[in-house]
């Protein structure tokens, strides 16, 4: 932690000394530019202008650093909370992403792919995506969140199951200077945040970020299921940490990114049978990766892609538990549960538009997962449950081509071919989607593709004598998803949407009881409709209202009923109003939770969450502040408990109240 | 505690030579200008406003460049905005499907607009005086008036005189000669 502390600080200085004599305004020099001069301009990072939204072949939902601003979002897990589709569950240790009425317990995100600037982020243990304050970016860094729904294996490969999460991050010229911001909230929680960004005339563009957070979080906690210990109060058990640096520098064709975080948990609620009220039980994750990112126009029709990148996952906990299970006396022991990993590859790939009506794309992805490391011991007496290894390539090749039949019709194809070392068959996974442009204002989408996950070390390897057994056997899960997708655009800026869709998820891992070994035996059938409307005006006003209806059946649970943790509606509406010309913004954000069932067969009864964000958007004497309320009702909304839990609900907090203050310069 | 101490640190430090190296060495400075592809419209689109002319009817509270929602500009029009041109305020203005072009002064349609709205634009202005202008492929022939088009890394451009001239404006031989091809001459 020092160290990291140190290494911010002397970067910092070093930016700022050598920032100060290269400003000048690359925009307005070019403004004075005479055509005669203007046509001898060499364009810089070539033309991958955004593929329209409704050219995507899906239903795509994007937020920008404009709403993070209107709606105070604390984190990426915060914001995708506030998408079409999705619900976050937190069960105080880590976030978890349910998609379109499904989510499994005990899993980490591992059905989704989470990409920054569209490098994967899954990590080669958990296939985790983090969400939470373990995720590596600030909020301030984000341009846009774009969440693509449906199975993306085709171009994306692995994980890609649900849905596709890709967080692209601001550039230096964005900030312009050093900007300082200071938060401090509820429950103690605390955030100091320097970012510094420069765009030089070269072209040169260079971000940097550092932040340390800390939240004590509620002093006490009430589990009524462990009542007979403590009264059933967890004392200062929420505590977490985190600390983040994330750098990015662009120059000529070249992007160098580089991100690192640090965070520690403590976890309250006696997971895994562990003790309660116990201080010393903990997790820690350590997230970091570099991307070297080539990207180059080679002529007018063809563009060309190299990446190579390197990312570590580390993390640790300890997890006291009584040795005789609960027959006195207690023997406390400490049990250590930790994973070392990291990974390295690369990345190529073309796209072309030599074709009248064709832009096609091809790829290869290559991936050498060097080491996963899983241990698992009593620290005294030492007794050791797990010390596997592994290592192996994983390697997708890719084409994907967009053919224009004509003015009206639009098709989208694309193959993809996977090896992955977890597996012994090669994975093919198709999309294809149909886009008609029935009017100039009106376009309909049908859409099918496959996906499938490879089982993770975690589900492979994991041996632990109390929560579970390795199992050497598992295969590959796959999903195929059906949708059609229909966007109306009546005028004056409104978006309307509407989707219907029907997914299959096959062969999926989950943990059996019994053996405690994760088998492919789970089958999920998803359908349901989503509709939403959207009208964004010039002046930041936003009014965004969606709802998603479905049914999740699990057929494995008393032959085909209704899934755990599958809210059959979902309403999301966000209103954001610019007062005195933007000089103030309010954000509402109500959120809609409908019931859910828990894994005893109880109900998790429906939530409204209701934020109310004031913030000052633009710089004044180069101040910027926000006041967040979250849950202004107050609500102790329930979420899920797993398998690892006792609880079968774990109760949320309630109103919390944030405030952020930021001096640019 | 970790299992490998200090392994992510020294990596981390690692990162950031780079990166202070690459501050150091981007101080160099190059003989040809350089621009990325957004700024670079934006000055093409302004320089043609400067070197164009409108019945004497037109704008005369101010020009207005429009541009519709197939691109996201943000700041790069913000840095025109505002501006004189010929004592003419300049105002940029994006347009959603819907809205009446009819007020432009220049319309961009960029090259992520799609076929049939491309042709709904263009329906409504026809004959009037806005100077349609779009870095799609074959924009002369789909009835457009100026195209951006990139060749090896350079933005250059096509005139159709014609049209411009049969909707009331008018274009500086500046511009006509710079022009990569001039139809209807």
């Amino acid at each position: 932690m020092f160290r990291l502390r140190y290494l911010q600080l002397s970067l910092f200085c070093g930016i700022l000394f050598f920032g100060q004599t290269l400003w000048a305004k690359e925009a307005d020099k070019l403004l004075d530019l005479p055509l005669d001069q203007l046509v001898n301009v060499e364009v810089v990072s070539a033309s991958r202008f955004k593929q329209k939204s409704s050219e995507a072949p899906s239903a795509v939902d994007v937020v920008t650093a404009e709403d993070i601003r209107s709606f105070g979002w604390r984190t990426l897990a915060d914001a995708l909370n506030a998408m079409r589709g999705l619900v976050v569950r937190n069960d105080r240790n880590y976030s978890y992403l349910g998609n379109r009425g499904f989510s499994r317990t005990g899993d980490y995100n591992s059905r989704v792919l989470f990409m920054i600037d569209g490098r994967r982020m899954n990590d080669a243990i958990y296939d985790q995506g983090a969400l939470g304050e373990d995720f590596p970016l600030e909020m301030n860094l984000i341009e846009r969140i774009e969440y693509i729904p449906g199975s993306g294996s085709s171009v994306y490969g692995a994980n890609a199951l649900l849905g596709v999460v890709n967080v692209i991050t601001k550039k230096g010229k964005d900030f312009n200077g050093v900007r300082i911001s200071g938060e401090a909230g509820s429950l103690d929680t605390y955030r100091g945040r320097l970012t510094y960004g420069k765009k030089w005339q070269n072209g040169a563009d260079l971000l940097i970020n550092g932040s340390q957070y800390f939240s004590h979080g509620a002093d006490k906690l009430f589990f009524p299921e462990f009542s007979s210990i403590n009264g059933g109060i967890a004392q200062d058990m929420d505590l977490e940490r985190s600390s983040r640096t994330f750098g990015k520098f662009s120059y000529g064709d070249f992007t160098l990114r580089g991100g690192i975080v640090d965070r520690y948990k403590r976890v309250p609620t006696a997971a895994f049978g562990t003790l309660f009220n116990d201080k010393d039980f903990y997790t820690v994750d350590q997230r970091a990766y570099v991307d070297l990112d080539y990207l180059t126009q080679v002529n007018n029709d063809l563009g060309m892609e190299v990446r190579a990148f390197h990312h570590w996952y580390d993390y640790h906990g300890i997890y006291p538990y009584d040795f005789n299970n609960g027959i006195p006396p207690l023997v406390r022991v400490e049990n250590f549960d930790a994973v070392d990993s990291r990974w390295w590859g690369g990345e190529f790939k073309l796209t072309g538009t030599q074709f009248k009506h064709h832009k096609w794309l091809t790829g290869l992805d290559v991936q050498y997962d060097q080491l996963q490391h899983l241990v698992n011991y009593d620290i005294k007496p030492f007794q050791s449950f797990l010390n596997s290894n592994r290592h192996g390539w994983r390697a997708g090749v890719y084409v994907q081509d967009e053919y224009r039949i004509t003015d009206h019709l639009l098709i989208n194809a694309g193959l993809r071919l996977d090896y992955h070392h977890m597996i012994n068959s090669l994975q093919l996974n198709p999309r294809v989607g149909l886009i008609w442009d029935i009017t100039p204002a009106f376009t309909a989408k049908l859409l099918y593709s496959s996906a499938f996950r490879a089982p993770n070390t975690n589900e492979r390897d994991y041996n632990s004598p109390r929560t579970n057994v390795s199992n050497p056997n598992n295969k590959e899960e796959l999903i195929k998803s059906y949708e059609v997708v229909t966007e109306w655009y009546p005028g004056k800026g409104l978006k309307l949407l509407g989707t219907l869709f029907y997914n299959d998820l096959s062969k999926v891992l989950v943990q059996d009881p019994v053996s405690l070994k994760f088998v492919n035996t789970g089958k999920f059938h998803t359908y349901g409709f989503e509709l939403g409307a959207e009208k964004r005006w010039g002046n930041n006003r936003l009014f965004k209202l969606t709802w998603t209806h479905n049914y999740t059946r699990d057929e494995n649970l008393n032959g085909g009923s209704w899934a755990p943790d599958s809210p059959k509606n979902l309403v999301k509406l966000h209103y954001a109003e610019p007062l005195f010309n933007d000089t103030l913004r309010l954000g509402f954000e109500e959120i809609f939770v409908d019931d859910r069932r828990t894994l005893a067969n109880n109900i998790a009864p429906s939530y409204h969450l209701f934020n109310i964000d004031l913030a000052i958007p633009k710089p004044i004497y180069g101040f910027q502040a926000s006041l967040g309320i979250y849950n202004v009702l107050d609500q102790r909304f329930k979420v899920l408990g797993g398998i690892e839990h006792v609880q079968d609900t774990l109760s949320m907090d309630g109103r919390t109240v944030r405030f952020r203050l930021e001096y640019s310069f | 505690m970790r299992l490998r101490d200090g392994c992510i640190p020294l990596i981390i430090r690692k990162t950031y030579t780079v990166l202070l190296v690459g501050i150091i060495s981007c101080n160099v400075s190059f003989a040809d200008p350089t621009s990325e592809i957004q700024s670079l419209t934006i000055a093409f689109l302004y320089n043609f406003m400067k070197l164009s002319e409108w019945p004497t009817d037109v704008g005369s509270d101010g020009l207005t460049l429009c541009v519709t929602e197939g691109r996201d500009f943000v700041e790069e029009l913000q840095s025109i905005q505002g501006k004189l041109i010929k004592n003419k305020t300049l105002r940029v203005k994006n347009l959603v499907l819907g809205d009446n072009p009819g007020d432009c002064q220049l319309l961009f349609l960029p090259s992520e607009e799609k076929p049939i709205r491309l042709r709904e634009w263009l329906k409504l202005i026809e004959y009037k005086p806005v100077l349609t202008v779009s870095d799609t492929p074959g924009f002369l022939d789909q009835g457009g008036m100026v195209n951006l088009v990139s060749e090896d890394n350079h933005l250059q451009f096509e005139v159709n005189l014609e049209l411009a001239k049969k909707a009331g404006i008018e274009m500086s031989s500046q511009m006509l000669k710079i022009a990569r091809e001039v139809r209807g001459k």
